[in-house]
Order: C-alpha cells, then sequence, then structure tokens
C-alpha cells in the first residue's frame, strides 16, 4: 500500500543467502560472527561496570579526605539510612555557630558532635524503629536510653557533620566522606 | 514398564517445528534454526519494510537488522500463540524508524552482505512510480500525520491482518485501547486524505444548491 510497486519486488536471491548465512552463524557458538556479538555485549557489560567501580571508589577515597565545615548543625541519623533529596531519619540539632568545636571557631570536633547525639539517644529522642527516627513524646529526661554504639561521625556534602550508627564504613555505604582526621 | 524418556538434542530440531520451539534452539546455539526461522518469517518481514523505507536496497536492510535485533534481544522476544511473526513486524517498525541507528549497531556485519543488485535499466519502474504517485503520496502523507503509536497499530491490524488481541499482547497494552486507537487511526487517515481529495457534490446535487 505504502510503497507498493506494479511489479512486486522480491528478496534479492544472493543477498537473502548472504544474510541467512550470517544469522547462522551469529547463532552458533564459535564461530566469529558469535564470538564478535558476544564481545561486544560483554565490553557493554563490563565498561559500565568498571566505570562504575571507579566512581564508587573516587567516592570513598573523597570520603576520608572531607572536613566538617559547618559548625551551626549537626545531623544525627537514627538509621544509617539517606535518599537522593539528602533525608534521612533522625533529628538535626542546631547550635551558635563557634560555640561547638574548638576555641577559634574551627571544624567542629569529632567528640563534640558525638556528644550532641549521644545526648538526643540518651533522652530516648531518637528512635530507630520510628520510621521518622524521632519520638514526638516526651524524651526520657534521665538519660538512660542506651546509646549505639559505635556511633560515626561521617561529613554530608553541605558539609555538615552527620553522626551515624554503624562503624567507619557506614560513611562510604551512605556515598558519605569520613571526617578527616 | 517405565516410559522411555528422550533428552531432545539442542542439534536436532523438527523443521516444522513452532517458532517458540524453534527459538528455544537457537537460544541454545542452534544456527540451523534460525535459519528455518529465517525462511519462514522472511518474506512478511521484507514486504511489511517495504512499506516504511523507499528503496528494495532498504527494506533488504531493514530484514537482515530485524532479525539481528531477533538474536541479539533473544531472552526477551514475545511469542503470541507461539508465533513469532509479530513481535518481527513490531520490530520492524521500530528498526525502519531507528534506520541509522540500528545500522551503526550492526555496521560490521552489515557490510559483508553483498551490495544491492544493479538495475541496469529501471525507466519502466521509474514511469509506475509515477502512476503509483498520485495516490501513493497521499497515502503516504496522510500516515505520517499519525503518531507512531497509531502507525503501528494501523500496520499491524490492517496490512498484517493480526487480530487486535495479537496485537494488544505484543504491544502489552488493552485490547480496548487498541480497538479505539485503531478507530482513531483510521478516522483521522480519512479526513487527511479527503483534505487531498475532497469530495465533490456531483453536478446534479450542485445543480439543486443553485
Amino acid at each position: 500500500m505504502m510503497n507498493s510497486t506494479p511489479t512486486e519486488p522480491h528478496f534479492t536471491a544472493n543477498r537473502s543467502a548472504a544474510i541467512r548465512a550470517l544469522l547462522v552463524n551469529i547463532a552458533e557458538p564459535g564461530t566469529p560472527e558469535n564470538l564478535r556479538l558476544r564481545r561486544a555485549r560483554r565490553v557493554r557489560i563490563v565498561v559500565p561496570a568498571v566505570i562504575a567501580t571507579l566512581v564508587l571508589t573516587a567516592g570513598a577515597v573523597v570520603a576520608v579526605q572531607a572536613q566538617v565545615t559547618r559548625t551551626d548543625h549537626i545531623n544525627c541519623f537514627a538509621r544509617a539510612e539517606l535518599n537522593m533529596w539528602g533525608e534521612f531519619p533522625g533529628a538535626r540539632v542546631t547550635s551558635l555557630e563557634g560555640t561547638i568545636g574548638d576555641s577559634e571557631g574551627g571544624p567542629v570536633s569529632i567528640n563534640d558532635a558525638l556528644a550532641a547525639c549521644s545526648d538526643l539517644w540518651a533522652q530516648h529522642a531518637l528512635d530507630a524503629s520510628i520510621e521518622s527516627g524521632v519520638r514526638s513524646d516526651p524524651v526520657d529526661r534521665t538519660f538512660s536510653y542506651p546509646v549505639p554504639d559505635p556511633l560515626t561521625v561521617c561529613v554530608m556534602s553541605d558539609g555538615m557533620a552527620a553522626v551515624i550508627p554503624g562503624a567507619s564504613g557506614v560513611c562510604g555505604r551512605l556515598g558519605l566522606a569520613e571526617r578527616a582526621k | 514398564m517405565p516410559p522411555c524418556r528422550t533428552l531432545l538434542s539442542m542439534d536436532t530440531f523438527d523443521s516444522r517445528a513452532t517458532d517458540s520451539a524453534l527459538w528455544l534452539h537457537v537460544r541454545g546455539g542452534n544456527g540451523r534454526a534460525f535459519g528455518v526461522l529465517f525462511d519462514r518469517h522472511r518474506d512478511r518481514v521484507f514486504g511489511h519494510s517495504l512499506r516504511l523505507v523507499r528503496t528494495q536496497a532498504a527494506a533488504e536492510d531493514v530484514t537482515a537488522m530485524v532479525f539481528l535485533e531477533a538474536w541479539r534481544c533473544r531472552t526477551r522476544v514475545r511469542f503470541v500463540d507461539e508465533s513469532i511473526l509479530g513481535w518481527l513486524l513490531v520490530t520492524t517498525n521500530n528498526v525502519a524508524r531507528n534506520q541509522l541507528r540500528s545500522g551503526l549497531r550492526h555496521q560490521r556485519l552489515l557490510r559483508r552482505l553483498p551490495p544491492p543488485d544493479f538495475v541496469p535499466d529501471h525507466s519502466e519502474a521509474v514511469l509506475d512510480a509515477i502512476d503509483l504517485d498520485s495516490t501513493g503520496n497521499k497515502v503516504q502523507r496522510a500516515f505520517a500525520h499519525l503518531n507512531s503509536r497509531d502507525q503501528q497499530i494501523l500496520l499491524l491490524c490492517v496490512l498484517e491482518d493480526l487480530s487486535m488481541t495479537d496485537v494488544s499482547r505484543l504491544l502489552r497494552i488493552p485490547s480496548g485501547t487498541v480497538k479505539s486507537r485503531l478507530f482513531r487511526a483510521k478516522r483521522h487517515l480519512a479526513l487527511v486524505l479527503n483534505e487531498y481529495n475532497p469530495i465533490q457534490p456531483s453536478p446534479s446535487v450542485a445543480g439543486e444548491s443553485t
């Protein structure tokens, strides 16, 4: 209908035979055509995998080198979870810039960030079993609720400290930097 | 006595087997089974390609690319009532639309094919084509007004005579959607064709109105 001509065209015999032979060879394991397509497929799978690995490795290298540069807030994670929009279960503790860390207003010390979030845990303000990670009911004023051990200080992309339940590898797992020593 | 069970070797197959049975052999590395499928569906794929591209040589290339795509996507090929034909036809639409991209993908293999036949004198064919041009171009232009999904449904249901159920299974859309899109595509085609060739009132009717 669209492109038909009065004399119905037929598939050229020698091209048909060549295509048929090509297809037969492609499907037969071990033939050059088959190996070529399989190699091309392996390249398509392996190259992106290598690139992804390099990107992840590069991220890990960056992770050990980051410093806390924002001292106005500390992010206290209830669970080791972080979504692509930077949201996490837990609370953000506000502090006055410069009052946390050393006397010259330098980077937040690990102990200060840990202490701030440990306080929240001890008051049972953080709860890993709640979706938001934060309890809305009155907190434990006796400061007797168990604090997860270990807690690790990571650095978020905006330079804020994040205190997360888990060992040092938890930062890399969430794509965050570890605080540089 | 327990029944004797025979394991079918991947090297042996019945050439009258269904497409889906043959495809198992193709996936198992039996090239001859792929050859049988090519013999079985080559002409339908070629005929369909001819409607979508301008030359016979291009249609032959598209046919080759469709079968190469079948092997490339061999784990994802869909069968309707054991037949691969519908999938091949849908793929023909896609390959013809993305001929350049598909061609690049299989460039090295296609280069091995013999060049298209030399046509010494094509004046007859040109004259025939000119005769057809007036209607053929109109249809083609009207067809081009449809979106690609409607084109696909129209080609498969009307020209390839596949049932709406088969098309719905192939395209993974409800059969009601196929029906409504087909109706819409036909109506649109009719409207556009009438724009090119509006129905003229007969002289008697014209006389009555004046």
